[in-house]
């Protein structure tokens, strides 16, 4: 038995810690995909959003194959899409979307940090050109963008990372959870922490992760960011699909939808 | 053997919220790819933020400037869990509808979520 243990802790340290060290910042992988094919993604996603008179959207992106994913996890990454006027640092001007992210921190993967890019840099690192859209309703971007331009933004960020994060407890956070707070935040017009996380015990359902007990005890040795120590029995984590399914039950998105370079398809309860 | 599935498995997760940044090389490419998204009359993109300033902005219309078709809808997808019913939440010592955060306080949540 002993012998078994030790030999899965070696198999799962083996497995893991390279692929927690790409989560993060994977600097000396190359490309999945081709430059232009990003950069004509990223700019149809752009227009698809102008399109529909979105101001902010909360995108998600493909991160990892599909197959290697739990159940219920179709994509790796969320952030707040912002229609935005940018002005570069030759002084030109031009409007576009900026996207507002919480990225795992280069050489600390157990922490995260708070990053702007663009469109192209949101997918620069994915797996597939794949997106997953949600546009709330305008009255609710309205308060986005509120709670995005005001310090509530940085305030309701914990630079203590977990890919699982529990939405409830706050003792870690991951970029959907940050996102889910920055939503309720505007949602209930408060910055309060404890009033955001008794909000969503109350009326979020996460999505749940089935790991195993001997996975949940091993994985903290690869990587402190695959901690579990903030759930119970079960794990239970904020997710695209699952922030989907709440604004969708709570009619608060105008629209929700996977996009594609040549298709859109709309999702539905 | 048997057992490596299960934990191999367990390595999806490590990426499964992974929030992972793209790296230099990539933030590299995409800046050259704004050359390319420029022609397209759209600003979309830039080196990070230290060289750029954004103001973000409510525009009135169903049209924005960056304009464009919107993508045909071809299908419906559903948005289904995928998981089981989640329990209820455990129990703490808090009072009829009150939810423990972190640090043992007890706070009673808010109505469901509404715009109006």
């Amino acid at each position: 038995m002993l012998k078994r243990l030790i030999c899965a802790f070696a198999i799962t340290l083996a497995t893991l810690t390279p692929l927690v060290a790409n989560a993060g910042s994977s600097a000396a992988t190359s490309p999945l995909l081709p430059q232009a094919e990003v950069a004509a993604f990223s700019n149809r996603v752009q227009h698809d959003l102008a399109s529909r008179g979105a101001n902010v959207a909360i995108v998600s992106r493909v991160g990892r194959d599909p197959s290697v994913l739990p159940n219920g996890i179709n994509y790796t990454h969320v952030a707040f899409w912002v229609y935005s006027r940018i002005t570069q640092a030759d002084g030109t001007t031009g409007m576009g979307y900026r996207v507002y992210n919480l990225y795992q921190t280069a050489g600390d993967l157990s922490k995260s940090t708070l990053v702007q890019d663009t469109p192209a840099d949101f997918f620069a690192g994915a797996h597939s050109l794949d997106a997953g859209v949600i546009i709330p309703d305008p009255r609710l971007q309205r308060k986005l963008v509120d709670v995005i331009a005001s310090p509530a933004y940085a305030q309701l960020h914990n630079p203590v990372y977990s890919v699982l994060a529990n939405p409830v407890t706050g003792q870690f956070q991951n970029c959907t959870e940050h996102t889910l707070n920055v939503l309720f935040a505007a949602l209930y017009d408060t910055s309060d922490q404890h009033q955001i996380r008794a909000n969503i015990a109350a009326h979020f359902e996460p999505q749940h992760v089935q790991i195993g007990g001997l996975k949940r005890l091993l994985a903290p040795a690869a990587s402190q960011a695959l901690t579990t120590a903030d759930h119970g029995a079960e794990v239970k984590t904020a997710t695209f699909g699952s922030i989907a399914r709440f604004m969708q039950s709570n009619d608060l998105a105008d629209e929700i939808y996977r996009i594609t370079p040549d298709r859109l398809v709309r999702f539905r309860r | 053997m048997r057992n490596v599935f299960p934990i191999t498995t367990l390595a999806a997760l490590a990426l499964t919220a992974a929030c992972a940044s793209p790296s230099a090389q990539h933030a590299g490419q995409s800046a050259d790819l704004s050359v390319q998204a420029s022609e397209q009359s759209v600003l979309a993109v830039g080196t990070r933020a230290a060289s750029v300033a954004a103001v973000p902005l409510i525009a009135g219309g169903s049209v924005l400037v960056v304009s464009g078709a919107a993508l045909e809808e071809v299908g419906v997808a559903s948005l289904d869990a995928g998981s089981q019913a989640l329990v209820s939440q455990p129990t703490t010592g808090c009072g009829v509808g009150q939810v423990q955060t972190q640090g043992m306080t007890c706070v009673t949540p808010d109505g469901p979520p509404r715009l109006n």
